[in-house]
């Protein structure tokens, strides 16, 4: 039993109100807007923050979800980041760990932590329509393997967040960038990336087949992981191609990236791609610093079509991580770099018509008509084996060459994005630096990297990857960049 | 052609479908015709993924 005092839930409160004083002390962001300024401060706080006051009772889990539901509230119908929100289940499960917290009963950082997920994840007798019509009505019977595990570590689900239809494309229609509400958040976990940096969520999880995690996380300016394939289980997700799919955190700091990493790492029986590989205390990367490192960087040549913000921020990250004592080389593309971008489309189409065929065959009238995913899947499923299977000696032959390379040098740094939300950048490479790592599955982390000028205020972001299982590597390189930075304590004017 | 392969997929086609499919049908055959362009070796095995060791890789 806790030696902590017991406490009622008036104290419980009356601390938590106290401890809005201390909120700055800890650096709590303030918020312009119309939430009231208590809930601002709590749901600004990021995890590592907010957890230590619940642990010490000084904030409760009650408080903190209430705040939680206030925000969303008051922003979702600008933003639309949900598809579902459940605010009296999520207030019943708060209740509920504030109880055990009273009782002595902590389970470690994220209890009592609110949290999303993309409406991919299956969620017990809570809809999980992946944003199409043919699935509207469908509550599963059973929790994703992702979804367990956050509520075992204590966090509470407050709602499934948007995406476009299946989960196909690079925008979310229906969802608007908090940092410029005319434009997109980008895709597929735009909901997620949105909900982060609006402050209505401190935790959420994406999903990653071309750069769904990493594209909006970096429009939107939060952290987003796409760990190495087969570290987070994928049982439960719905699928678009199960060899690229990948599931994982974001957040708004990288501390607190590692954080929910940390849960949602390991080893499922269920997933038959799942990798049996220790999973290490990504926190304890975080101090481990940046001096001597050997970074990879892609030849300028690759970005000549990037947006010029891009660039400039993409240099001055450059001159930090420098700084931090790393040394920086460029590294050349692999051989068969040409046939990547070629191979993992016709992988991540074949897998889908594969996916899709009970769909094809019962429901192909309802899929959405302002969207080309039964388009896509119909023309997927005219392509062969053959075709297929020489995809996939492709990527086999790519994944080995990149291996190599990285033994060379511990990350690869590269601009996240080739231009800012809903600029186009037409013949740029930002696409396929992102799902290259679909294809080969290795880590990649996006962390914010500074604002557009042109258009001003808008989020950029920078792209970190290694070698498989290597996620450390990359969360102490963000960390130490981070800590010299200060894009991700800025918030949007809401 | 495309009527065939999609009765041999077992999602047939009708020719209003057919019109909408193509273009994203060819810009996939363009794809798998790089793919083909790529040199890899005989010994190059698919890059599947079978566990079959679960528990015990």
């Amino acid at each position: 039993m806790s030696r902590l005092p017991r406490l009622t839930r008036r104290t419980f409160l009356k601390s938590a109100a106290a401890s809005t004083a201390a909120l700055s002390m800890l650096g709590g962001r303030t918020m312009t807007g119309s939430a009231s300024q208590t809930a601002s401060d709590l749901t600004a706080l990021t995890i590592a923050e907010v957890a230590p006051l619940i642990a010490s009772r000084r904030v409760s889990p009650v408080e903190l979800m209430q705040a939680t539901l206030d925000r969303i509230a008051t922003l979702e119908p600008r933003i639309g980041a949900f598809v579902t929100i459940v605010p009296e289940l999520a207030l019943e499960v708060a209740r509920e760990a504030e109880r055990e917290i009273m009782a002595g009963r902590y389970r470690g950082p994220l209890h009592g932590i609110p949290f999303g997920v993309k409406d991919t994840h299956y969620t017990r007798g809570i809809l999980t329509t992946a944003r199409t019509p043919v699935r509207a009505d469908f509550r599963p019977d059973f929790d994703a393997t992702v979804v367990v595990k956050l509520k075992e570590a204590g966090a509470i689900l407050v709602g499934k967040l948007n995406l476009p239809e299946w989960s196909f494309g690079g925008a979310t229609p229906g969802t608007h960038n908090p940092w410029d509400l005319s434009r997109t958040p980008g895709g597929s976990s735009g909901g997620s990336a949105a909900a982060l940096a609006a402050r209505m969520l401190a935790a959420a999880t994406g999903g990653d087949t071309s750069g769904s995690i990493r594209q909006p996380a970096l429009l939107n300016g939060v952290v987003g992981m796409k760990p190495t394939y087969g570290r987070v289980s994928r049982h439960g997700v719905v699928a678009i191609s199960w060899t690229l799919d990948h599931v994982g955190p974001m957040t708004r700091t990288v501390e607190d990236n590692a954080l929910l990493l940390n849960v949602l790492a390991g080893y499922d029986p269920q997933d038959p791609n799942s990798a049996n590989v220790p999973v290490p205390d990504y926190t304890r990367a975080l101090e481990r610093g940046t001096h001597g490192v050997r970074i990879g960087i892609p030849e300028r040549a690759l970005l000549s079509r990037h947006h010029p913000d891009v660039l400039r921020a993409y240099d001055a990250a450059l001159g930090v991580i420098a700084g931090l004592g790393a040394t920086i080389q460029e590294v050349p593309m692999p051989a068969s770099y040409p046939g990547m971008a070629p191979a993992h489309n016709i992988i991540r189409i074949c897998e889908a018509a594969s996916y899709h065929r009970p769909f094809l065959v019962a429901d192909a009238d309802r899929y959405g008509t302002g969207s080309n995913v039964r388009r896509d899947v119909e023309a997927g499923s005219l392509l062969t084996a053959a075709q297929y299977e020489q995809a996939q000696k492709v990527r086999a032959r790519f994944t080995r060459e990149l291996r190599v390379l990285f033994d060379t040098f511990d990350a690869w740094v590269m601009p996240g994005n080739a231009a800012p939300a809903g600029v186009e950048a037409p013949g740029s490479t930002g696409f396929d630096l992102d799902r290259m790592f679909n294809l080969t599955g290795f880590p990649s982390l996006a962390v914010p990297m500074g604002f557009s000028a042109d258009p001003p205020g808008l989020p950029l972001g920078l792209q970190i990857a290694a070698a498989p299982f290597q996620e450390e590597t990359i969360y102490a390189l963000a960390q130490a960049y981070q800590m010299a930075t200060d894009w991700h304590t800025r918030a949007p004017q809401l | 052609m495309i009527r065939v392969l999609s009765r041999t997929a077992g999602i047939p086609l009708s020719e209003e479908r057919i019109e909408v499919v193509l273009p994203a049908y060819r810009g996939f055959l363009n794809n798998a015709n790089l793919v083909m362009q790529v040199e890899v070796s005989v010994e190059e095995e698919p890059a599947l993924v079978y566990n079959l060791a679960r528990g015990n890789p």
